[in-house]
């Protein structure tokens, strides 16, 4: 069990870490940490745990609590909460600068899911 | 044989910049675009970026500490030239807030320098570079802003990159920082306000290695970005042939303005090329006669067209009875009804000329003037009557013959042909008046001034009848019809308006 946590929350920092890796430089620590704090608040609808997870001023940058908070889940609650809370940073972004740079964006970010998903449709 | 270094212009994508700039941006040049807060100084840069960037000279775009990045791309990108295809592709944004805020001057030079070496962009922006002067001067102090400018300077061209740093700076301050010495061009936008308009300008106020048009532009920013209307430059030093004054040339060829008795008072019509004003009251005649002027050119294969500034395109046609509609649907009548109440002369221009070589038009009519003064911004109707110049003589010189009209307040203790003080500056004037001649009012016309050239002397009645205007006979049997008190030289005789056989003169 403590082996799946493990992976999960590997596999969900990954993706966070490529989030944040792709967005910083275009819009700053700043950009990613609002992005961040605004998702969180939003997935708290589902997850009201996500309350304690402050992303602000966190030296190993702004999605790292949230990585932490991962780990200490069980493998299929950590699975969800990493895609509500991703997929809420993908449609607020998208929001912000539209649909079209951020799948351009988020298509750099994670490639293999978006890869995957051009292979599901196609089959 | 020259040694001199060829210096490539590179366009910029921004419609009429490249004039402004005196051909476009030269090829490694080190930028600013200076301007106050909403001058349209981002907007400039990206349009600038995104018409250059290219797979083969990328672009990248560094953010410092201005506008946050993600704020602008959310509103840069309702621009059409915002290319989502090229981010991350030949436009990278990078942002260097961090680098600012903690480092300071050092990591932010290293910084950029390290993503120019990697990346060998052909085109950096620093957007906004007054937010990394004023962190660098509270670090280091100006001695080392003069270092940081040079050393970037160096660096980036030596790069071969073309560069545009971005700041909201004041005009004094050109005086003592370094970047201004340093700056290849020096490009300044401004919000001008006036009363209750705005007017958006820019100054180039210096483009090393070439000559860039001098004084204030307008321009304006739509969701197409920014167009330049680049001021006209005529006048007596630079067009000494204006308007026909000091033609030597031999005899122009005339036009018919649609009247035939009108023609014979002009000497045989209009002179090409000339430009001509007709001054008279409220309902005297004078859209009637000057949409005449343009249905006689489409007859004769002389494309028009006609800036309205009082009614609207349709109801102009309407109001006028003549088959404008008709002429502008086959491509030989373009009526221009231009955005009132803040635009340019420049603009003014740019819209004519547009219709003009769209049209390949001979004939050009502005009605009215007092229209056009109303339309244009408050800050130019100050300088109206030399701007009327400008767009006189630019049109003049093109080739075109002019017809304007002006409104002109009946008054029989003043003889005057313009409000505008503007008679002077047309070859040709027709003026018309109201009369009241046997219990009646009368419309009286006669030709003023043709320049070089022989014209009637007659005060002639005129109706204005289905057709267009008909010329009656010269008006013997009265004097003082100019002082509003005629009286009758010979009795007898009834002024009744001889309606000719044909309206049109032979061509």
């Amino acid at each position: 069990m403590a082996a799946d946590a493990s992976a999960t929350a590997a596999a969900a920092r990954r993706l966070c870490e490529h989030f944040a890796h792709q967005l910083t430089p275009l819009i700053g620590d700043a950009g990613v940490t609002a992005i961040c704090a605004r998702s969180l608040h939003l997935a708290q609808r589902h997850f009201p745990e996500l309350a304690s997870v402050r992303p602000f001023n966190h030296s190993a940058g702004p999605l790292a609590p949230l990585q932490s908070f991962l780990e200490q889940q069980e493998p299929t609650a950590a699975t969800e909460v990493a895609v509500v809370v991703l997929a809420t940073a993908s449609e607020l972004l998208a929001s912000f600068i539209g649909e079209s740079l951020t799948t351009r964006l988020l298509r750099e970010a994670w490639p293999d899911d978006f890869a995957a998903d051009t292979n599901e449709e196609t089959t | 044989m020259t040694d001199r270094v060829p210096i490539r212009r590179l366009p910029t994508g921004v419609p009429g910049l490249d004039a402004v700039l005196g051909g476009g941006v030269p090829e490694f040049s080190f930028n600013v675009v200076a301007g106050a807060p909403g001058a349209g100084k981002t907007t400039l840069v990206q349009q600038i970026m995104f018409a250059l960037a290219r797979a083969d000279r990328p672009a990248l775009f560094f953010t410092v500490l201005g506008e946050p990045p993600l704020k602008m791309l959310r509103y840069q990108q309702q621009f059409e030239f915002f290319d989502v295809a090229k981010v991350n592709a030949s436009v990278r944004f990078i942002n260097l807030a961090k680098e600012a805020l903690a480092g300071g001057l050092d990591d932010v030079l290293k910084r950029i320098i390290q993503e120019v070496e990697a990346a060998s962009p052909g085109i950096v922006v620093v957007d906004s570079f007054r937010s990394v002067m004023q962190a660098i001067e509270r670090q280091n102090g100006s001695h080392n802003l003069q270092h940081f400018i040079q050393e970037l300077g160096m660096r980036l061209t030596g790069w071969q990159a073309t560069t545009f740093l971005v700041g909201e700076f004041q005009l004094a301050e050109t005086d003592n920082h370094p970047i201004f010495t340093v700056a290849d061009g020096l490009v300044w936008l401004y919000q001008s306000l006036d009363r209750n308009s705005m007017v958006r300008k820019m100054h180039v106020m210096k483009m090393r290695g070439q000559a860039p048009i001098p004084g204030l532009h307008t321009f304006r920013i739509t969701n197409h970005g920014i167009q330049v209307f680049p001021r006209l430059i005529a006048g007596p030093p630079e067009t000494p042939a204006v308007g026909g004054a000091g033609r030597t040339e031999p005899r122009a060829p005339r036009l018919s303005v649609g009247v035939t008795a009108l023609d014979e008072m002009l000497g045989g019509g209009i002179p090409s090329g000339y430009s001509m004003l007709v001054a008279g009251p409220s309902g005297s005649g004078k859209s009637v006669l000057a949409t005449g002027f343009i249905r006689e050119g489409v007859r004769r294969g002389e494309p028009g067209v006609i800036a309205v500034f009082e009614k609207r395109p349709r109801e102009y046609a309407q109001t006028n009875a003549i088959d404008l509609e008709q002429g502008a649907r086959n491509g030989q009548v373009a009526i221009i009804h231009t955005r009132p109440l803040d635009l340019s002369i420049d603009e003014t221009l740019h819209e004519l000329t547009d219709a003009i070589h769209r049209l390949k038009a001979r004939r050009v009519v502005i009605d009215s003037l007092s229209g056009f003064e109303l339309a244009l911004a408050p800050t130019f109707r100050e300088d109206f009557r030399e701007s009327l110049y400008r767009l006189v003589a630019a049109l003049t010189d093109m080739g075109l013959t002019v017809m304007m009209t002006a409104e002109l307040e009946d008054s029989y203790t003043d003889l005057r042909f313009s409000p505008h003080g503007t008679a002077f500056l047309t070859d040709a004037i027709i003026v018309q008046r109201y009369v009241e001649l046997d219990g009646q009012f009368k419309r009286v016309m006669a030709v003023v001034k043709v320049r070089a050239s022989d014209h009637s002397k007659d005060l002639r009645v005129f109706e204005i009848s289905a057709d267009g205007i008909v010329v009656g006979e010269r008006i013997e049997d009265y004097q003082g019809l100019l002082t509003g008190s005629p009286h009758a030289v010979s009795p007898g005789n009834r002024l009744t308006p001889r309606r000719p056989n044909a309206r049109r003169p032979k061509a």
